[in-house]
């Protein structure tokens, strides 16, 4: 498995590199919670953090696995709250900001066991290496190809579909 | 699908998002939590501080010293009073001191101690223990009156009282004409805080109980006598009235021939009763009466009769010895000397004499002199009186 320079911004500034990544880490934290706002939240409050820590974070091997890893952190705690606050003050469900065209494709996410979702999510739409999703999550590399081939082929049941994936921008 | 990538990121509405916070709203959520990055320094110190404490910690379990051997914890849910002194201190025995306590400005003193509960001890003048066995926590007490006179309580056993009640034991008059003590042996639940007796002509006298024990005293207080008291809840305990009988057996308060003070401070009463001498001794931690010895008017000028007594005050940790004499109408002056080198001395009445000394010393000598100070006779002490038990007035 080959690595993938595309997150390592090396020399970048931390504004650069806020442009080109807020979007991936949004749209994953948003396919991986289900909840637009706590998604929003977790995606500024890890951008934030990096910022004040952008002396450290800019030499790591992975600037967006470490905001990745925040990312998820905050939306964890964030989504519990949620929870407790929806049953409490019986807040009504806020839809997630997804396409209503494909809702199947929605569903068959939905349906995926959480570490499945998260690691399709970080390999695909965040643009991570096998290597930088398996640091993110805290797992083993091997692990996480065997969780997005699993992942992959749930999907794929789930659509009736072959998913024929391109490996090659990733693997 | 052909394009999971493609397909997932087209999934999201961006419409339906935010626009991404602007640098300076991201600046602004940093610069609320004042975030300060690790410094090396800090770091430092805050590693070393942990080694330190750490190493503190193994250090004490390792070399520190071991636990104390667990002392049983006192059932004793009871307070001294401010006015109680200590124990005496020097009593290693197992007679434990409840309490010690005076009243009237120190004029009655009140002994009290606890039975072992294993081996009893009374009476307290002998040397060894008693097989008759008290429960735990019995209380004997003894109490001097101001002319000297000493009254003795047999142990009483701890009864069942509710916690915020009191019961009177015992309720005795002694003393002389004129220094009638009254005392009461008092037995109070775990709750009494304070017992108080007040007397008709306004004298009062209050302790807090110790194990449950108090004994109060007034003295020369005529008419009725109430027990009261409070709890640890700020409650009363009943109103009791209280009545003293006078003591049993011997009258404690038969006349006196003299009451002194020995040189040594110990409080010696000599008196007479039914043709005997009778003896009343206390120091201050112990006090008791001694039988004495057989009285009889030595007819020779010269003569002088002395009989050692045993040891008193071993177990209260504060022992005395006292020396009855009898002596004929030529003596002027008695005179006992001790082991330790000590001697006691005074002039007789009525051809009686009682010498004492504080401390274990046996006696050697008893000295017979007239009135030009010279000796007229000598008895050694540590060997059996000359002709037996009796005085030769009595032979």
């Amino acid at each position: 498995m080959g690595t993938d320079p595309v997150s390592k911004p090396m020399g970048t500034s931390f504004e650069d590199w806020y442009r080109s990544e807020y979007r991936n880490i949004l749209h994953s934290l948003v396919l991986i919670t289900g909840n637009g706002e706590v998604a929003v939240e977790a995606a500024s409050e890890a951008c934030a953090r990096a910022l004040e820590r952008w002396e450290r974070v800019s030499v790591m091997a992975s600037p967006s696995g470490w905001t990745y890893t925040v990312g998820l952190n905050v939306a964890r705690r964030a989504l519990r709250r949620a929870r407790i606050e929806a049953i409490l003050l019986r807040r009504p469900a806020v839809p997630p900001p997804v396409r209503e065209d494909t809702p199947e494709l929605w569903d068959a996410v939905r349906q995926l066991p959480r570490q499945q979702r998260v690691a399709v999510v970080l390999h695909y739409v965040a643009d991570l290496s096998q290597r930088d999703v398996a640091s993110v999550m805290g797992v083993a590399e091997g692990t996480i190809a065997a969780t997005l081939h699993t992942a992959r082929k749930r999907l794929a049941d789930s659509l009736s579909q072959t998913v024929e994936t391109t490996e090659a921008g990733h693997e | 699908m052909n394009d999971l990538k493609t397909s997932l990121r087209d999934l999201i509405d961006d419409t339906r998002l935010p626009t991404p916070p602007s640098m300076d709203e991201l600046r602004e959520r940093t610069g609320r939590r004042r975030y300060q990055p690790y410094q090396p320094r800090r770091l430092f110190l805050g590693t070393l501080t942990a080694v330190v404490v750490v190493s503190g910690v193994t250090l004490a379990v390792v070399y520190g010293p071991r636990s104390a051997p667990t002392v049983p914890r006192s059932t004793d849910r009871h307070h001294a009073h401010a006015n109680v002194p200590a124990s005496n201190p020097g009593n290693q025995t197992e007679y434990r001191q409840a309490f010690r306590r005076t009243v009237e400005g120190g004029t009655v003193v009140i002994r009290a101690f606890h039975e072992s509960g294993q081996t009893a001890i009374s009476p307290r003048n002998d040397v060894g223990p008693v097989p008759t066995a008290y429960p735990p926590n019995s209380l004997e007490a003894d109490i001097t009156s101001p002319t000297g006179v000493v009254a003795r309580n047999s142990a009483f056993p701890p009864t069942n009282v509710g916690p915020g009640q009191a019961e009177v034991f015992k309720a005795y008059s002694f003393g002389d004409p004129g220094e009638v003590v009254d005392v009461a042996v008092i037995f109070s639940g775990s709750k009494v805080r304070s017992t108080e007796l007040v007397s008709q002509a306004g004298v009062s006298d209050q302790m807090t109980p110790i194990g449950g024990w108090s004994i109060l005293a007034v003295l020369n207080s005529p008419g009725n006598v109430q027990l009261t008291g409070t709890t640890s809840t700020g409650g009363k305990i009943d109103d009791q009235a209280v009545s003293f009988s006078p003591t049993s057996g011997v009258p404690l308060d038969s006349p006196p021939l003299f009451v002194r003070t020995t040189s040594d401070g110990l409080l010696i009463r000599g008196g007479e009763y039914q043709g005997f001498v009778t003896m009343a001794v206390s120091n201050t931690w112990a006090g008791t009466n001694f039988e004495g010895i057989r009285e009889c008017a030595m007819t020779t000028p010269d003569s002088l009769y002395a009989t050692p007594s045993s040891l008193a005050g071993v177990r209260e940790g504060s022992p005395f010895s006292a020396i009855p004499v009898l002596v004929g109408p030529g003596v002027a002056e008695v005179k006992v000397t001790w082991a330790d080198g000590s001697s006691d001395q005074m002039a007789p009445i009525g051809g009686i004499a009682i010498l004492g000394h504080q401390g274990t010393s046996p006696p050697t000598k008893a000295i017979a002199m007239d009135s030009s100070g010279s000796t007229v006779a000598v008895q050694n002490l540590q060997t059996a009186p000359p002709g037996g038990s009796n005085p030769p007035c009595l032979r």
